[in-house]
């Protein structure tokens, strides 16, 4: 277990450091970094002068090894645009995404397996044509789409709950269904298609012969056996959620990271725009070796190595 | 479960159909039923809130620069003075301001003024913010029109004296949007923030700031009486961020908000079903950038053709919603150098051909045109549209706005580019970068035009100021630096419940009811 932390953990620096340095060489690939900076009109002693408090008049491989020296503890200057570290400004408006990750994944992974285990339960039943609809339905529209007619809805029409912002838990209600229509639809496919493989097998018809009730059978036997491709795909689910969901929170001018990234890269903000890729590169790792464990508590066979311990996705 | 399911994919699809072919009619019935406007109550404990586009990165008033930031920071700091309405120079800290001589300005602000934090107002104030402005760490991005100040002399408690290294008639008009008044002692000391917890003397008082979200204030009581900028609106107001369009629509259909800025134009019908649009004349001008130092448009005549190919009043009252005034130049009704007698030049494509023919390109040319993603690409579509009309293939280049922002100069640049230039009370700025040949934006070298250029920026009489710049005006206009289209005009949406408030011509949106307006 020892040996399997610090391989972990050294995955996860070596990762961050690819993380580091890709971020730092696609920025510098991108254009001038003074662009976003240089007044429209200033004059090239102004150019200077800026260039010289941002540190980059100086050769592009000091830059970087100050930059992924610095970078790897986490501290990545003062933001261009805000005067004021980076990464305060990336952390700030973390709770935000995380509180709309956590429950749209809530909402996904609730809806998603109730759904999909009760289609397999009855394959060809109209709940499971109805169940199947939905889940196409719920894949094929797109999240803006689906924001905005809620907004129309629950916003315009029934006045239940606000159009946009984030004042009081109401807020989060809204973007949060646009998120979860997409993956609650994939997980209900994923999960009744396991499960149905999952029902035919050898095992379930001894759970039968035993005499265990219906719902033992679903819930206890067939559904442990089925969930781990559902668990992967939640997995990194959780990861593209906590990326930002930059399109659904300018449609709801919800105040998350995607929307901060979105202004940083506009304004050429790097210091910040380096900040939030780290603090999600950071986030997604995390994510990733919990659900290795999750899965490895779920499946004995993953347990029998201590270096197995990874989720199907990774 | 199946019916249930099947019919709410009906109603979505009946939404989406709604949505999607008349948004205005679904709009309608639900504000009737609710009415009203308790739900912005239910939500936040202000009295008013707005929806703006943009976050301001700072609360420092030397690092904003757009309408957005000033509408909060001109809520909650007070210049020296503002322009009207009329274009007209209007005191608000300064009880005057003079040129001495032409090197010399002479400030006397207005007696017993305090900021909010209790520190009164004095000339160290104008010394404070004005070295706050050019000091190289704060990175001011407007510095550079500052650096003319050499020295600030505080000649008794309420008054100060500028020194200029050179005269400076346009200095009122960076003054109004930048130099906020700081209070020293507080904004001195680094550990107090102030861009984070500003403290000004205006009409509100910072109250709170989550970022991303919005910024709270609260009517200053003791707010000045007579400021040319008006008195407080409301208790207390609330800023929200809003970046899509559509969403502070819903905001102010659906009471989260009741006052938006720049409602876009296809959905001012709905708007005005169930709230107020209002279309208010901003100074500022749109045009289309010629370059003169490459071929053909280094060709004065191809300049004019261009000028001559383009319907700009088929585009104001198709596109504009019949708001804004054709221009003649880049100057603006209610700013300098504007000559209401100067006809813009004729939607003429027969005479568009028959220039570009004597100019030696009897079959066009090709070319590329250049605006912002920001920008609304239907106008420049129009204008490329009616350019092709003429001969002239225009290829369209939607680019990103800092990408935009730094090739100004560059050869390998569309040589055309669509801009929006505002405020122009002054057209000092606009026409040192952009139109100058020195200008670090500039692609346009014209004698003629260099000499009044260089003449308006140091005259001190501001009448003869006009007269040279009707003059400039004259010369651009036969000599084109663009393709001149309109004024701007900007749509706001309003809450019929909303408290009464003014709009400007500056196109800040302050929470404040000015003197005269009701």
């Amino acid at each position: 277990m020892v040996s399997y932390l610090i391989n972990r953990l050294l995955h996860i620096v070596a990762v961050l450091f690819g993380v580091v340095s890709g971020t730092f060489v696609l920025l510098h690939l991108a254009g001038d970094p003074l662009a976003g900076l240089i007044p429209p009109g200033a004059g090239p002693e102004v150019e200077n002068q800026i260039r010289i408090a941002y540190g980059l008049d100086r050769p592009l491989p000091m830059q970087y090894l100050d930059f992924v020296g610095r970078a790897m503890r986490g501290d990545f200057g003062d933001s261009w645009r805000q005067g004021r570290p980076a990464l305060d400004a990336v952390l700030e408006r973390l709770p935000a995404t995380l509180m709309l990750t956590a429950v749209a994944t809530a909402l996904a992974v609730g809806v998603g397996s109730c759904l999909g285990v009760l289609a397999a339960s009855r394959p060809g039943s109209l709940l499971d044509i109805g169940a199947r609809l939905t889940a196409l339905l719920g894949q094929a529209v797109p999240a803006f789409w689906l924001g905005t007619m809620l907004i129309l809805l629950f916003a315009v029409e029934l006045r239940w709950l606000p159009a946009s912002g984030l004042q009081g838990p109401g807020g989060v209600i809204l973007p949060a269904l646009s998120l979860a229509a997409y993956p609650a639809a994939t997980l209900t496919r994923l999960l009744r298609a396991s499960m149905i493989e999952a029902l035919g097998a050898d095992y379930i018809r001894t759970a039968r012969a035993k005499g265990l009730s219906r719902s033992r059978i679903l819930i206890g036997h067939a559904l442990r056996n089925a969930a781990l491709p559902a668990l992967a795909f939640t997995g990194v689910q959780v990861g593209f959620l906590l990326g930002g969901a930059v399109i659904v929170e300018g449609v709801f001018a919800y105040p998350g990271i995607g929307g901060l990234a979105l202004e940083a890269v506009a304004a050429r903000d790097i210091p910040l725009v380096e900040a939030f890729v780290w603090v999600v590169a950071a986030m997604i790792l995390v994510v990733n070796a919990l659900s290795g464990l999750v899965a490895a508590l779920l499946d004995p066979r993953l347990r029998e190595d201590g270096l197995a311990l990874r989720s199907a996705s990774s | 479960m199946a019916p249930l399911h099947s019919s709410r994919i009906s109603r979505r699809g009946a939404l989406g159909a709604a949505g999607l072919v008349a948004g205005s009619a679904l709009l309608v019935p639900g504000m009737r039923r609710a009415g009203g406007s308790a739900w912005a109550h239910q939500i936040y404990d202000q009295d008013l809130v707005i929806d703006l586009a943009v976050e301001p990165p700072t609360l420092d008033p030397a690092l904003v620069y757009e309408s957005d930031g000033w509408s909060v920071i001109h809520s909650i700091y007070d210049a020296l003075v503002q322009f009207g309405p009329d274009g007209s120079l209007e005191m608000v800290l300064a009880e005057s301001m003079a040129q001495v001589d032409p090197r010399t300005w002479e400030i006397t602000l207005r007696p017993d003024i305090t900021f909010h934090n209790g520190e009164p107002l004095d000339a160290a104030a104008i010394a404070f913010s004005i070295s706050h402005l050019l000091d190289p760490e704060t990175a001011s991005q407007v510095a550079g029109n500052f650096q003319v100040i050499e020295e600030v002399e505080e000649v008794n408690s309420l008054t100060a004296r500028l020194h200029l290294s050179a005269p400076a008639p346009w200095l009122p008009s960076v003054m109004a949007p930048w130099l906020a008044l700081l209070p020293p002692v507080y904004a001195g000391d680094p550990a107090n923030e102030f861009a984070k917890n500003p403290v000004g003397t205006g009409p509100y008082r910072f109250v709170r700031w989550d970022r991303g979200s919005r910024i709270a204030l609260e009517r200053n009581d003791d707010y000045f009486g007579n400021s040319a900028k008006g008195e407080p609106a409301s208790e207390s107001v609330a800023f929200r961020f809003v970046p899509d369009a559509t969403t502070r629509v819903t905001d102010l259909v659906s009471d989260t908000s009741q006052l938006v800025r720049a409602v876009p134009f296809d959905e001012l019908e709905t708007v005005e079903a169930t709230a107020e649009v209002v279309a208010q004349p901003i100074a500022g001008c749109s045009f289309v950038r010629i370059p003169t130092d490459v071929a053909p448009f280094d060709n004065g005549m191809v300049r004019q053709a261009l000028n001559h190919a383009v319907d700009v009043e088929a585009i104001i009252a198709t596109l504009l919603g019949g708001h804004g005034v054709r221009l003649p130049n880049v100057f603006v009704p209610g700013g300098l150098g504007y000559d209401e007698d100067l006809s813009p030049h004729t939607y003429d494509p027969e005479l568009a051909k028959q220039l570009l023919a004597d100019a030696g390109y009897p079959d066009g040319f090709n070319t590329r045109l250049a605006y912002t993603t920001g920008d609304r690409a239907d106008l420049a579509a129009a204008i490329a549209g009616q350019l092709g009309a003429a001969g002239i293939d225009v290829e369209l280049e939607p680019v990103e706005t800092a990408t935009f922002n730094a090739t100004w100069q560059d050869p390998e640049a569309a040589p055309l580019r669509f801009l929006t230039w505002r405020p122009l009370y002054d057209p000092y700025t606009l026409l040192s970068l952009v139109i100058s040949n020195t200008g670090f934006l500039s692609r346009y070298d014209n004698p003629e035009a260099q000499a009044l250029i260089e003449a308006g920026a140091v005259e001190p009489d501001p009448e003869e100021r006009d007269r040279i710049y009707r003059e400039l005006g004259n010369v651009l206009h036969d000599s084109p630096a663009g393709i001149y289209l309109w004024s701007l005009t900007s749509f706001y949406g309003v809450d019929r419940d909303a408290p009464p408030w003014t709009p400007r011509p500056d196109d800040w949106i302050l929470p404040l009811v000015a003197e005269g307006t009701l």
